[in-house]
């Protein structure tokens, strides 16, 4: 049995073409290309003490 | 595949030939990355769209610079209606592909292109969004009728609008109105085939549905337009069930179910069946043909066949209305060529009669040069043209004549009136007194010197030749047959009366007057003058014209009276004056 009101809560207003610019803003980018690289950084300073940052 | 420090490209080998960094993890992630965008991109396929964008956010999420699965995102969401999502995703596409060191090629680009310049899809993008918004707005105030015709309105404008779709389903199923529900739903199931919230929807319409077949017919429940057999297993049992009662009507009538096929149509061959549309598209064109042909046609054909008699009748009429102008034309030219040729014949006549007569003038003048210049007395051959000029008469000869004959004519009887007259007097005479006379002869000759006898000046043998010519009539009478007394004679006794009353009555004094009067006792003695009828008249004739001759003849006794010289008269005088009392003269003796 469907329940009107809570299928209902499921829709959200739509974003208008407007708010494009900050959707894009507030999109996470990250991905674990990033996680990896962060965690091999977050290693290799640990191991050497002076990590370099090398983003691709 | 490039390293991620430092951009160089990667080989099989899990390290970087140029920095020689770690690269088996980083592969790993590119690997997982590009294996969900090829599920992604297979379920878009097959308008898994829900699944397609699921694979597709999680191979983004292994690396957001997979461009192919963003490009693929964002096209699966302009797909669903969700265009501020795809712009999103295409812009962040174009970012990232401007802000490598490897830069390639991107559709994004494209996509963005063809959606931002469209100024028309743009504007009803943003305004199936705000109407959309406005009907979930009133959704919330359980103002369900306005929602219902925002959201019908959003449909209008953007059919792929999934959400849209979904929500108004969700409106008709609170109202009830499941055969609406159902029929949106399955919109949304071409949209999206495996969309876990459309599928519940359906579900829970299906068994409405089902509650309600006493006494209604159930729909037929249609799959899917794209639907394959890979996806079909995926649909979850409301379409199953769907499937099994696919093309199957079943109502109950009184105490009968009654169970039948969908649409009627005969069973096709081998599973072929000519769909219904066809048949309607066969009769329409059969029957639009028809009606062309009996409605349209006919009355084409008359009016075009009326016009082209009308131009038929025109062009008759300018003909025949040129032909007659050609025949009067052509009458008016042959009487112009007959009027012409008669007055050219005319002209040719009248030149020719004009010619003929100016060349009978010249030569008739030449003559009259010749004759005036000419001594005809002299003339070795005067009697030849004494026997010529005898066939002529002095009293009708210039009659209708032209001048130029009448000139010469007066100068040849003033040449020949003496010889002629001399001539044939003598002649006569000399016939007379021969032993046997013939007098016909001396008829004759005495007669054409009468006609020479100058009444004016008349000559020593005038009354002699009266006495001869009155006997020698008499004689030629009495001596000719009863048929020539009757013909050729008939007039002779006259004419003999004539010339011997002459001689008694003018010249009673004369020697020759005795002989006349015995003369004339014999005519009234033995001629038959009463049935002469012509005699009356030259009597009177003879008489008229005798009279002239008398006196002129008494005067000329007068004077040379006895002279019996057979001179020519040479007191001719007045050669013109002269041929009028001859011919008078003449003519009493001829009758």
């Amino acid at each position: 049995m469907i329940n009107f009101d809570e299928e209902l809560r499921k829709f959200h207003p739509s974003l208008e073409v407007e708010d494009v610019e900050d959707a894009i803003y507030n999109q996470d980018m990250q991905d674990m290309v990033d996680v990896m690289l962060r965690v091999t950084k977050e290693g290799m300073s640990g191991a050497e003490g002076s990590p370099a940052k090398e983003k691709n | 595949m490039y390293c991620y420090k430092c951009g160089c490209e990667l080989t099989d080998s899990d390290t970087c030939p140029n920095c020689g960094a770690d690269v088996r993890q980083y592969k790993q992630i590119i690997y997982t990355s590009n294996y969900l965008y090829n599920q992604g991109l297979e379920k878009a396929g097959v308008r898994d769209l829900s699944g397609a964008i699921l694979c597709l956010k999680q191979a983004l999420v292994y690396n957001k610079d997979n461009l192919d699965a963003r490009n693929l995102l964002g096209l699966v969401y302009f797909e669903i209606g969700e265009t501020v999502a795809a712009i999103s995703e295409w812009v962040i596409s174009k970012n990232l592909n401007d802000s490598r060191l490897h830069i390639r090629h991107n559709l994004a680009e494209s996509y963005l292109n063809q959606v931002q310049n469209d100024r028309q899809v743009m504007e009803n993008i943003s305004s199936s969004i705000q109407r959309y918004n406005h009907a979930l707005e009133c959704c919330y105030s359980d103002n369900l009728d306005v929602a219902m015709l925002q959201l019908r309105k959003v449909i209008s404008v953007n059919p792929h609008y999934l959400r849209a779709r979904q929500l108004l389903s969700l409106l008709l199923i609170e109202q009830q109105d499941w055969r609406k529900a159902e029929r949106e739903l399955q919109k949304c199931l071409r949209l999206d085939i495996n969309n876990t919230d459309t599928l519940r929807y359906l579900k829970e319409v299906e068994q409405r549905l089902q509650q309600s077949q006493e006494g209604e017919p159930l729909r037929k429940r249609t799959a899917p337009a794209k639907e394959t057999k890979k996806s079909s297993g995926k649909r979850g049992s409301a379409g199953a069930k769907a499937q099994q009662q696919a093309g199957v009507i079943k109502y109950k009538a009184d105490n009968e179910t009654i169970i039948q096929p969908v649409g009627g149509g005969m069973p096709g061959i081998d599973g072929f069946r000519i769909p219904g549309w066809v048949y309607g598209l066969v009769i329409g064109v059969i029957a639009g043909a028809a009606a062309v042909a009996f409605l349209v046609m006919p009355s084409r054909v008359q009016s075009v066949r009326s016009a082209a008699a009308e131009q038929v009748r025109t062009l008759s009429e300018q003909v025949g209305t040129q032909q007659d102008q050609i025949d009067s034309l052509q009458s008016q030219l042959g009487t112009a060529a007959s009027t012409e040729s008669t007055e050219a014949t005319t002209e040719s006549t009248e030149e020719s009669t004009e010619s003929a007569a100016d060349v009978q003038d010249a030569l008739l003048a030449s003559a009259n040069q010749w004759v005036a210049v000419t001594d005809l007395s002299d003339s070795a051959d005067t009697k030849a043209l004494t026997d010529s000029f005898s066939a002529l008469d002095p009293s009708t000869a210039k009659d209708g004549q032209s001048t130029a004959f009448g000139t010469l004519y007066d100068s040849l009887y003033a040449k020949l009136q003496s010889p002629m007259l001399e001539r044939f007097a003598w002649d006569g005479i000399n016939e007379y007194e021969s032993d046997k006379p013939d007098y016909e002869t001396v008829v004759t000759d005495l007669e054409i010197a009468n006609r020479f006898e100058d009444t004016n000046n008349l000559s020593m043998t005038y009354v002699e030749r009266l006495w001869y010519l009155g006997d020698s009539y008499y004689r030629v009478y009495m001596a000719a047959s009863d048929e020539d007394k009757a013909g050729a004679y008939a007039d002779y006794l006259t004419r003999a009366r004539t010339c011997l009353e002459t001689v008694t009555t003018n010249y009673a004094d004369s020697e020759y007057a005795s002989k006349c009067e015995s003369r004339l006792l014999d005519i009234a003695t033995n001629a038959n003058l009463t049935t002469d009828s012509s005699s009356a008249a030259s009597t009177a004739a003879a008489a008229g014209s005798a009279s002239p001759a008398s006196s002129a003849a008494s005067s000329a006794s007068s004077t040379s009276q006895g002279s019996s010289t057979a001179g020519s008269s040479q007191t001719q005088t007045g050669g013109t004056a002269a041929p009028a009392a001859a011919a008078n003269a003449d003519a009493a003796a001829g009758q």
